[in-house]
């Protein structure tokens, strides 16, 4: 069983759990939604361990189990009237005095349940019970809630020890983060096209979608490159490539007449791969244009030669791929090369690669200085190319990139046109943008009284247009006679409606999810959510109460709807409006079940003021920021810059723009490496060298059958091994075997080796050792390997 | 230089990755057990559930018809080549998101048989060797909301998805636009993508070299996309092209049926031409916000399909949905059994497998029991095609092994083990 310090728990996550995926009035949700509950950060901001040791099982239960596990996903059926009421588990609501011991104890009871070796409380929420769960599966096995149920079940069993578990599981930021490669989102990749091309273009806009994690797309983790999209890299590239020889005499840099085809084209190559790679080539880099280069002059002229070189370069990993691996500096730490540090900085705030100027001072070094690095980090965000960044990210937090095409219906809403939507997403756009730039906090985006419109949209709305100077594109400032900033904008109202009419559940989940940060879970299976007909004698709002009326509804709806009613008064294409049908608007809600938010409302205006003033929602805008900006989900990884993020937020009373100075200033932002994480990572380092390249070292073969004596283990004969050293340091090495079967039958291999040390960690085998001898053998899904076939395991030891 | 390079590709790329069904590639003999096979796999899918009173037949197993105003009713032209299949359920998964990754993987993990790979593309490992795509992936509206496990069906491994094309414009390129040049001028073209491919392959195997076991899987990756574009560069050989569809914005609710119909042309005409032998167009996904517009409807398809029996009027705008989607799958069917096989024995359709899967049962009670599921195509003789099979409670994943078997593979479970092993009895 895995054990895992609640300790280490990232706190600011508060992931309360509670969702309507497909709930009750059909509503859509989030395409990164979780069905089950995978995640277990505690609620709110208490350190249920004082500090570090080992929490007691009391404190383990609510904070680890109840909170983020019963409390929500369970309780819904678990209670008095619930579906689950007659079964071994009742739970109490939180308002019942004496909750916390009587769902102590009860839990407890069920976890000493025990059914064929394995406990109730482990059997019944995963569905794998033999009588099933009616329920369905509420937490996946290999998940973080499932290890937390089986701690407490080891607790409630008494085998459970707090001690002998360090290292493993355990979370957090020691390492300062994972030497990790991040290929180009599909925006920063045609931003980086428009960069090299010096035009701009659409290319790698319609590209295949990319896995989109917590709304965003930039997750490092999730960006690969498939079959598909290789094929579209290649074709973009050929495209570019084609329009750059087009310019090609005053692209050259260089005239082949002059000094030569072969002189200039290495020019070329060494001065464009350093604009594609955002770094130096290496030797061998410029090896294999320059060769390329003369195969493809060679048959299709010096032009021709130089366009498979663009060609080949626009697909390269140097380009498609950023690193954050650093240069070894001792200790196991990696300080990212300066060229890194440009491209990270780049990309964080304009999303595209370095200008002339940080190139220069990646050239120089002189960016590792941290002061000059805020020094470009101050003049990239005051320049415009700052925007579209900005931009990406508000729509990616509320999910405004789906305005343009969430389908509403023509019949009832003709006035929505295409121009409308881009409008008002230029409004947003624009009103972030201003905000951000002139200082502003998180309460103004939430609570200001003016926005920005083109006086088509401020017709469509019904407010007086802007008496001001226009932009370029026709917006100009208005005031909304509103006090709810960016909430109520028309491209928010309208994202989060339906087809034929507002939705009140829409709307409380995107203030749920994405300004409280408590993620919901779906609606559970064998219920018959159906909502009741249309029915023209009741209003929108009191179709939805309807939720409320049925207890097993209330334990999710209660938490959405309300909050959902606040937005009332705006319509399914963003108007505002005082009647609904025949029914005059009622906006009163609520926010229940936060830690700080909480309190009843009247209307969008009162509900903002609720958010802006919360501790709740700075700290949740700082995650979302922090997904967004670092790329990632992980709370390792966030959890390296979150506490700084926080501090500097809160010191600067909200100033948006203060998160990416602060982000720049992190120890996470310039360095990687320093301990172990999570085994195998500061093992597999090697020094990279600066020319940001090395060999992957020697290759030793082996043929099946030689290697052993004439006693012992051996070989599996059929079987040759090509042993590649991955990386070596002073203390040990790291090794990737490749199992090479020679014959024309599958063989169940196995691969003797010499033991030259401690093995640390090992992958895709196992090991037994025989003497001076490690005898590998694959696991089950590479045991085998097929006639002529190969597979491969990889090792790491200390000497 | 190039033998080490594609040593490389097999040890690094697609050996990791593939090693699990090594022995099916291996195995081409065996294909001839067990009866005649199909040459062609396709699945088909339309999302959020159904609402099983107005999709169900009535009649026996082989006399049966589709009751009129039903969803399945466009079909009864296609009837004698359909076997409707009731009363399997994903064991394990319920809900949107949990049936949507169960349908074509039936909650496989890496240790099973079927390594946790949906089944599109477990049977493209074992028979998409010889042809220029392993597999094809057709969308329509699939990614609106990005790629995540609500709006992919098919995984290429535990947790990673294969994403579909749904740009009709994008996949006309990729797949026929070198047949537009003359065919020396496509060699010369190949020649030189593939030094090119030659030269990536180094640059990813040389960062590869520099990264830790954590971010390795990334490159791994890279280099099996690197060799699976190697591979599409080769053969474009003689295809009856189909009509270049029409550019426009592919998001656009109202374009999906052209879109739909795009596609399914590309497809039949791919598959005509032996780029591939598996295939799969995913319409939409789970949670669907598309509105039938063009059949007057206004509400979201996933809001309609939680509409309770006495909303006559919101069950009566799903049903005309989901007849929609059966027409789509009519064409479907009709366009493969209106094109005869190379070599002129008998009809496309008539050689292919064709799966019409979904990702839950009753939609409203949001959970995966008594799945719907419509096959269609002979098999090559191997099955009695005109019929309807009532289960009660079978594992969806017999079906798959049958659906695998059908396509010459040998496994004898798929997905989940625990649920149960051995094809579909009573699919023969």
């Amino acid at each position: 069983m895995r054990t895992i310090h609640a300790s280490h728990v990232a706190l600011l996550l508060a992931l309360a759990a509670c969702q309507n995926d497909g709930g009750a009035a059909g509503s859509e949700t989030d395409g990164d939604t979780t069905g089950t509950v995978t995640g277990t950060g505690t609620s709110g901001d208490v350190d249920p361990t004082d500090g570090g040791g080992c929490p007691s099982d009391m404190q383990f239960f609510e904070a680890r189990v109840w909170a983020p596990i019963l409390g929500t996903a369970c309780v819904g059926c678990h209670n008095f009237e619930g579906l689950a009421k007659d079964s071994r588990m009742v739970l109490w609501a939180e308002s019942e005095e004496g909750w916390l011991e009587h769902n102590f104890a009860a839990a407890r009871e069920v976890a000493l349940v025990d059914d064929g070796g394995v406990s109730l409380l482990l059997l019944k929420p995963t569905n794998q019970h033999p009588d099933m769960h009616k329920g369905g599966m509420v937490v996946a096995p290999d998940t973080e809630a499932y290890d937390v149920l089986a701690e407490f079940v080891a607790r409630s069993e008494g085998t459970f020890s707090c001690t002998g578990s360090d290292g493993e599981g355990a979370v957090g930021c020691d390492g300062g983060g994972l030497r990790r490669v991040r290929r180009l989102s599909h925006v920063e990749y045609n931003r980086s096209l428009q960069a090299v091309l010096g035009a701009p273009t659409e290319l790698g806009l319609g590209f295949a979608a990319d896995t989109v994690v917590q709304g965003y797309t930039n997750n490092a983790g999730a960006l690969v490159v498939s079959g598909l999209l290789a094929d579209q890299y290649r074709d973009a590239a050929e495209k570019v490539a084609d329009l750059i020889v087009a310019e090609l005499p005053a692209r050259l840099g260089c005239d082949p007449q002059e000094i030569g085809e072969e002189v200039c084209a290495h020019e070329f190559i060494a001065r464009f791969g350093k604009q594609v790679f955002r770094r130096p080539l290496t030797a061998d880099e410029q090896a294999r244009y320059r060769s390329l280069w003369k195969e493809a002059a060679a048959v299709e002229q010096f032009a021709g030669g130089i366009r498979w070189t663009i060609a080949a370069m626009l697909q390269s990993p140097g380009f498609l791929y950023r690193t954050e691996l650093g240069e070894h500096a001792g200790d196991g730490v990696y300080p990212l090369s300066a060229h890194e540090l440009a491209g990270e900085l780049s990309y964080l705030i304009v999303g595209g690669p370095p200008d002339d100027a940080l190139m220069a001072a990646a050239e120089d070094g002189s960016l590792k200085d941290l002061e000059v690095l805020r020094m470009h980090a101050d003049r990239l965000l005051a320049g415009a190319d700052a925007d579209a960044t900005l931009h990406r990210f508000v729509d990616e937090w509320l999910h405004l990139d789906r305005l343009r095409t969430v389908p509403r219906d023509a019949t009832l809403y003709p006035e929505l046109t295409p121009q409308i939507r881009e409008a008002m997403l230029g409004e947003t756009h624009r009103f972030a943008a201003a905000v951000y730039r002139s200082g502003g906090s998180l309460t103004e985006l939430l609570t200001a009284n003016y926005s920005y419109m083109t006086d088509a949209l401020a017709m469509y709305y019904g407010v007086e247009a802007g008496a001001g100077e226009a932009d370029p594109a026709g917006f100009k400032r208005v005031d909304t006679g509103a006090a709810s900033g960016l909430l109520t904008h028309g491209g928010v109202m309208t994202t989060h409606a339906l087809p034929t009419s507002s939705s009140p559940i829409h709307r409380g989940k995107l203030v749920r999810e994405r300004l409280l940060c408590q993620e919901m879970p779906p609606p559970p299976p064998a219920l018959d959510t159906s909502p009741p007909p249309v029915d023209p004698e009741l209003s929108t709002r009191d179709r939805y109460i309807q939720h409320a009326s049925e207890a097993t509804c209330a334990g999710c709806h209660s938490r959405i709807d309300p909050i959902g009613f606040g937005f009332e008064h705006y319509d399914a294409v963003g108007r505002t409006r005082s009647m609904d049908g025949i029914h005059p608007i009622d906006a009163s809600g609520e926010i229940v079940l936060t830690d700080h938010t909480n309190g009843a409302f009247d209307g969008a205006d009162e509900l903002a003021q609720l958010l802006a003033g919360s501790p709740d929602v700075e700290a949740c805008y700082t995650l979302q920021w922090a997904r967004y900006a670092v790329g990632s989900d992980a709370e390792t990884e966030l959890q390296c810059v979150q506490d700084e993020l926080m501090a500097a937020f809160v010191a600067a009373e909200g100033r948006l723009d203060s998160l990416v100075l602060a982000l720049v200033g992190t120890r996470f932002f310039r360095e990687r490496g320093g301990a172990v994480v999570d085994g195998g990572e500061t093992t597999t380092g090697g020094d990279p060298g600066t020319d940001g390249e090395t060999t992957t070292g020697d290759e030793t073969t082996t043929s099946g059958g030689t290697t052993g004596a004439e006693s012992g283990p051996v070989t599996s004969p059929g079987i040759d091994t090509q042993v590649t050293q991955d990386s070596q340091w002073k203390k040990g090495e790291c090794n990737t075997v490749t199992v090479i079967n020679t014959t024309d039958a599958p063989i169940t291999w196995q691969v003797v080796l010499p033991r030259l040390g401690k093995v640390q960690n090992a992958w895709s085998a196992e090991y037994t050792q025989d003497g001076d001898l490690l005898v590998w053998s694959g696991e089950p899904q590479n045991a085998e390997v097929a006639a002529q076939g190969t597979t491969s395991f990889g090792f790491c030891i200390l000497y | 230089m190039s033998i080490r390079r594609r040593s490389l590709l097999r040890g690094l790329g697609i050996g990791l990755v593939a090693a699990p069904f090594v022995n099916l590639l291996s195995a081409p003999s065996s294909r001839a057990e067990g009866g005649p096979v199909a040459r062609r796999f396709i699945v088909f899918f339309s999302p959020n559930g159904t609402i099983p009173q107005h999709w169900r037949p009535s009649g026996s197993e082989t006399e049966f018809t589709f009751p009129a105003g039903s969803i399945l009713e466009p079909l009864a032209d296609v009837q004698d080549r359909l076997i409707v299949v009731e009363g399997l359920d994903f064991f394990g998964a319920d809900n949107h998101k949990g049936g949507m990754a169960a349908m074509l993987t039936a909650s496989g993990a890496a240790g099973d048989e079927s390594g946790g790979l949906s089944i599109d593309q477990f049977v493209a490992r074992a028979v998409g060797g010889d042809t220029r795509f392993a597999s094809l992936e057709f969308g329509v509206q699939t990614s609106l909301w990005g790629g995540s496990t609500q709006t992919r069906m098919s995984y290429s491994a535990p947790k990673t998805w294969v994403t579909p094309d749904d740009d009709p414009v994008n996949v006309y390129g990729r797949l026929f636009g070198d047949l537009m040049g003359g065919e020396d001028a496509a060699a010369a073209l190949r020649a030189r993508r593939q030094r090119v491919v030659d030269l990536l392959v180094d640059e990813a195997t040389a960062l590869r070299g520099r990264l830790g076991s954590e971010e390795r899987p990334k490159l791994d990756a890279h280099l099996d996309a690197l060799a699976q574009l190697e591979k599409g560069l080769s053969g474009a050989t003689a295809c009856a092209l189909p009509g270049a569809p029409a550019a426009g914005d592919t998001q656009d609710n109202a374009r999906f049926p052209a879109t739909t119909t795009a596609q399914i042309d590309m497809m039949v005409a791919a598959l005509a031409c032996g780029m591939t032998r598996v295939a799969s167009l995913q319409l939409s996904h789970t949670v669907s916000p598309t509105v039938c517009s063009w059949l007057g409807v206004s509400e979201g398809h996933h809001s309609l399909s939680h509409m309770d029996d006495k909303n006559l009027a919101g069950v009566a705008q799903f049903v005309a949905c989901e007849r929609w989607f059966a027409e789509q799958f009519k064409y479907l069917v009709q366009k493969l059994a209106t094109t005869p096989e190379a070599d002129m024995q008998g009809s496309m359709l008539d050689n292919s497998v064709v799966l019409w899967a979904k990702e839950m049962g009753d939609s409203r009670m949001h959970n995966c029991v008594s799945v719907p599921f419509v096959l269609a195509g002979g098999a090559g003789g191997r099955w009695q095609t005109g019929r309807y099979l009532k289960f009660a409670g079978e594992s969806h994943g017999k079906l798959m092994v049958s659906l695998c078997q059908a396509m010459g593979l040998t496994n004898e479970t798929f997905g989940n083990p625990e649920v149960g092993a051995g094809p579909l009895p009573g699919l023969v």
